[in-house]
């Protein structure tokens, strides 16, 4: 893979660390909760910290407010993926009590929760289901609270005296929303954060608009002075952390797996002069990303927001057919309405993207929540042969690297490809060095001349036809999705004709598996345990894998960034320890996958619930597997 | 320009595969006869379709082709024109794929003006799947799946299509090759979304069905040829003739002055004639044939946004950093 993918990394940097350590902000879906992590991120960033942010949804889109299904949660860990990850958190800011409900049990017991008490009136306690306020008296849980009532404090440093009345600068309301940024403040404050890169961020968001900005900055300022002055908490040094990395003077940005991809998508266009199209539609969670595509300004690469997701792949495949790269992006129900398009592009021999947003449930189900739930959708879910490659990012970053990966296959080898997204990679953001595109290698094309007698589906070394495209005077032809005759555009149903074409298809999956290679996985002699995962998980994985190797086992960890074809070397992966435990976020997809494949003594542990994986429950199944006690 | 541009130099290599009789083969025939009239290379007309008879004809047409799936072809058709806008773009479809799994496609391309041509072949029958009914059907007809006859009611297809905004709508007949020529034609040259339902007689499922029509025992007395700024009238000597009036349309007394008639304005800012013109009916009036609509509005692929700007931009977002 390596030899293979020489692009320029584009992954976090390395750092050294005493780490882990989590901040959660939750509050209401509709309290900006989200760019304030964002703030935090690029205040924390600049002093050189890792940061990674996993945003977790309420189950439904518009959730009414102040209750627990609308609640909002930005979990902040510092320093890299592979090991910044912690189920508990030091830190929690709850902007309202149904944040405050949630996540409770994950502050530790002498952990600071910051609390806005102004929306802990009689109303929102009952939402969410509080009978005392829990942040005073008898009923207080946590012995470190700083209960501040943000909303009064923010009203009054923006200008009391003159908000609504008449000829006021800004409304009530106006005013209200700059209270998370007093919050940020405090929260700055207390890690030690200098306030400027936020300033710089305020100063050139709100430019247009000189009251906002100037009530921000008051805010803000107000929050870090208050802080200051008022807390009873010492402030967490900034050496606590030891965590910056190797990153002083380069161009850093935090980068959601949405943005990564649609940037990886605009280099494509930019790379091969060929247009870029990302067709799709509204449906959460690939909604995201549609929101993300139509903002996106280079030249080559367009968005479409189609009628429905048929609409989507069928406007992607015309895309393709004429030369361009059309790509889709699909979720939920929508990605079984797309099969009978994959299953034409793999018969018409045409490039196509489908970057699937995994989410819970079957049919409607959670729109929002965490699952790896469709592996088994994207490897088999079309009627006859017709396969498909399926990737799956590691990481918001790796959603960059994963979307040129699946380009380079689709274009080489005029194949549809399927990526697999999930919450933790495609919603998650991280710090990322901005990469120097230029570096980055071409991409490769089927051979074709335009003087050569060769037929559209004459087949190269790699299985691939020649990508003859309308407009090419002389190479008229017909495709299509009926059965042919093998590299012949040539309609056929004759018996033979049908089952060479299945062969040749196969073949090609087969000439696939090697242009990918092997998976360099790190697994030293005498593992007892290894731990495989895929997808937005990996960090948990990880993390415990480390936990578990501190206590003594011998633990390895590997990540299927490809999951169909498998890697060449999958069978020595498996063979590479005494045991294996396949995690993933479903009833055990890629366990069933591999156990029909390959002989292993494997485990399966599976999560269905829409959430992530808890590290404490994976280093536990890690310490029983070693222990050889049933898990 | 490729060489061999004349009729028969744009037949594919491939057997014609239509039953005896069947109306594709007209509209095969004039098809070519316009192609080879163009003046676009044969390498820059490019023929979709989807599932039925009808789509078979992209196979048996010497310009590029691609046969997709059902309904999905008006999309493909869409996204071809954003890749390659210079290209000329066909679209075949029948009416049970048309109004069927295309339907919606169909009419949200009309809404955006893709610059597409969509032969709407309507036998009013699916063929291929051996006589089901369509939603062009027509009342009380006896098919496959209604034995009892069928008992929806129908869609006009062209009426369908000016709703939704098409900038070119006509209708022809498969056995009128003169009109169907000069449609295809002006379909060929106008940029946007054109739509000609082209009325062909499916001769093993729905035999004569427009014989009123096509067959010649009285046929002036049931059809307008539209034309452009005359007056809609028909029948011995056009005596006959429609009237707008009060936003309904009506039949004018017979009369021979001709101006009794209201005129047909094919390029009216105001759809609503010609959507009235295009849902008429045998036997209480007369069917038109010709072109119902022609204005110009911006293609799809024209008002398309797109970027221009340097990709390092959107590499950089909107807030990077140093670290400091």
């Amino acid at each position: 893979m390596a030899e293979k993918e020489p692009d320029q990394k584009t992954a976090p940097l390395a750092s050294s660390l005493p780490l882990p350590h989590a901040i959660r902000l939750t509050g209401d879906a509709h309290d900006g909760m989200a760019m304030l992590s964002h703030l935090f991120a690029i205040a924390a960033g600049s002093q050189g910290y890792q940061i990674f942010i996993v945003p977790e949804y309420p189950a439904e889109i518009r959730s009414p407010a102040n209750t627990l299904a609308g609640v909002y949660t930005s979990s902040i860990y510092f320093g890299p993926l592979n090991e910044a990850m912690e189920d508990r958190t030091s830190f929690l800011l709850a902007m309202n009590p149904a944040g405050l409900k949630l996540h409770e049990s994950c502050l530790e017991k002498d952990g600071i929760l910051l609390a806005n008490s102004d929306s802990f009136g009689n109303d929102e306690l009952i939402c969410a289901g509080y009978q005392e306020n829990p942040l005073v008296g008898k009923n207080q849980l946590f012995h470190r609270t700083l209960s501040v009532p943000m909303a009064q404090l923010t009203n009054r440093a923006i200008n009391h005296s003159r908000v609504g009345d008449k000829g006021a600068l800004l409304s009530f309301r106006e005013v209200d929303r700059c209270k998370n940024l007093f919050a940020l403040g405090m929260v700055l404050w207390y890690y030690s954060i200098p306030i400027e890169p936020v300033l710089r961020w305020l100063k050139q968001k709100f430019s247009i608009n000189p009251s906002i900005l100037e009530a921000s900055q008051k805010a803000f300022k107000a929050g870090f002075t208050y802080a200051e002055t008022a807390s009873v908490f010492p402030q967490m040094p900034v050496s606590h952390f030891a965590n910056a990395f190797n990153a002083k003077g380069k161009k850093i940005r935090m980068i959601s797996g949405n943005e990564a991809t649609v940037l990886a998508l605009q280099h494509i266009a930019s790379k091969t002069s060929r247009t870029v199209l990302l067709a799709s539609t509204s449906r959460p969670p690939s909604h995201e990303i549609s929101s993300l595509a139509a903002q996106a300004t280079s030249a080559g690469f367009s968005f479409l927001l189609a009628d429905d997701e048929l609409a989507a792949a069928s406007t992607a495949l015309g895309v393709s057919y004429g030369g361009g790269l059309g790509c889709t992006a699909v979720s939920g129900i929508g990605f079984p309405h797309q099969s009978e398009i994959v299953s034409l592009a793999t018969a018409a021999e045409l490039p196509l993207l489908i970057l699937e947003y995994q989410r819970a449930g079957i049919s409607i189900g959670l729109p929002q929540r965490l699952a790896q739930s469709d592996l088994g959708m994207a490897v088999m879910g079309r009627n006859g042969e017709a396969p498909l490659v399926v990737l799956a990012p590691e990481s918001p970053a790796d959603c960059f690297e994963t979307t040129l990966l699946a380009a380079r296959i689709a274009l080489r080898f005029l194949a549809p490809v399927c990526i697999l997204h999930d919450g933790l990679n495609a919603r998650a953001s991280q710090t990322w060095q901005i990469p120097d595109t230029s570096l980055l290698k071409e991409f490769e094309f089927p051979h074709f001349a335009s003087d050569s007698p060769s037929g559209p589906y004459e087949c190269d070394d790699h299985l691939a036809r020649p990508w003859i495209t309308p407009g090419t005077p002389g190479k008229e032809h017909r495709l299509g999705g009926n059965e042919r005759k093998l590299n012949s555009p040539q309609v056929s149903f004759l018996p033979q004709d049908h089952q060479a074409m299945n062969r040749h298809r196969a073949a090609r999956m087969q000439r696939i598996a090697e242009y990918l290679g092997f998976l360099a996985v790190d697994v030293p002699g005498n593992v007892e345990v290894l731990v495989l995962g895929w997808g937005g998980t990996r960090s948990v994985l990880e993390s415990a894998c480390k936990r578990a190797r501190k206590k003594g086992v011998k633990v390895a960890f590997a990540q299927l960034r490809w999951l169909n074809p498998l890697p060449k070397n999958m069978a020595q992966i498996l063979n590479s320890s005494s045991k294996t435990l396949v995690a993933e976020l479903n009833s055990g997809r890629l366990f069933a996958m591999l156990k029909e494949k390959f002989e292993f003594d494997g485990f399966s542990l599976t999560r269905q619930d829409g959430l992530n994986f808890v590290i404490d429950q994976v280093e536990e199944t890690i310490l029983q597997l070693a222990k050889g006690e049933p898990t | 320009m490729s060489n061999n541009n004349n009729s028969i130099g744009f037949a594919s290599d491939q057997e014609v595969r239509w039953c005896p009789g069947c109306g594709d083969f007209a509209i095969l025939a004039q098809v070519k006869k316009v192609l080879s009239e163009l003046p676009i290379p044969r390498e820059q007309q490019v023929f979709l379709s989807g599932i039925g008879c009808a789509s078979r004809m992209p196979n048996y047409l010497n310009t590029y082709g691609f046969r997709g799936l059902h309904g999905g072809g008006v999309c493909a058709a869409m996204g071809l024109k954003i890749a390659r806008p210079e290209l000329t773009v066909w679209l075949i479809l029948g009416d049970g794929e048309g109004f069927g799994p295309a339907t919606h496609h169909l009419l949200h391309a009309a809404r955006r003006n893709v610059d597409v041509k969509v032969l709407f072949i309507n036998n009013e029958i699916r063929g291929l799947s051996r006589g089901q009914e369509s939603a062009t059907t027509r009342l009380g007809t006896l098919t496959a799946t209604s034995p009892e006859g069928t008992s929806d009611a129908v869609w006009h297809p062209c009426a369908m299509a000016i709703a939704s905004g098409a900038t070119f709508v006509a209708r022809s007949l498969d056995v009128d090759v003169d009109h169907l020529g000069m449609v295809l034609n002006r379909a060929a040259l106008h940029r946007g979304f054109a739509f000609i339902e082209i009325l062909q007689n499916c001769k093993v499922y729905n035999d004569l069905v427009f014989d009123n029509l096509a067959g010649q025992h009285d046929r002036p007395e049931h059809l307008i040829y539209l034309e452009h700024n005359k007056p809609l009238v028909y029948g011995v000597q056009n005596r006959n003739g429609l009237k707008f009036e009060d936003a309904s349309i009506s039949l004018a007394p017979p009369n021979n002055s001709n101006n009794h008639a209201s005129i047909h304005n094919e390029s009216s800012p105001n759809p609503y004639p010609c959507q009235m013109l295009a849902s008429l009916e045998n036997p209480d009036f007369p069917e038109c044939i010709g072109v119902f609509r022609s204005i110009e509005k911006p293609t799809h692929h024209h008002s398309y946004y797109r970027g221009t700007s340097n990709f390092k931009l959107d590499l950089e977002g909107a807030d990077p950093f140093f670290v400091e």
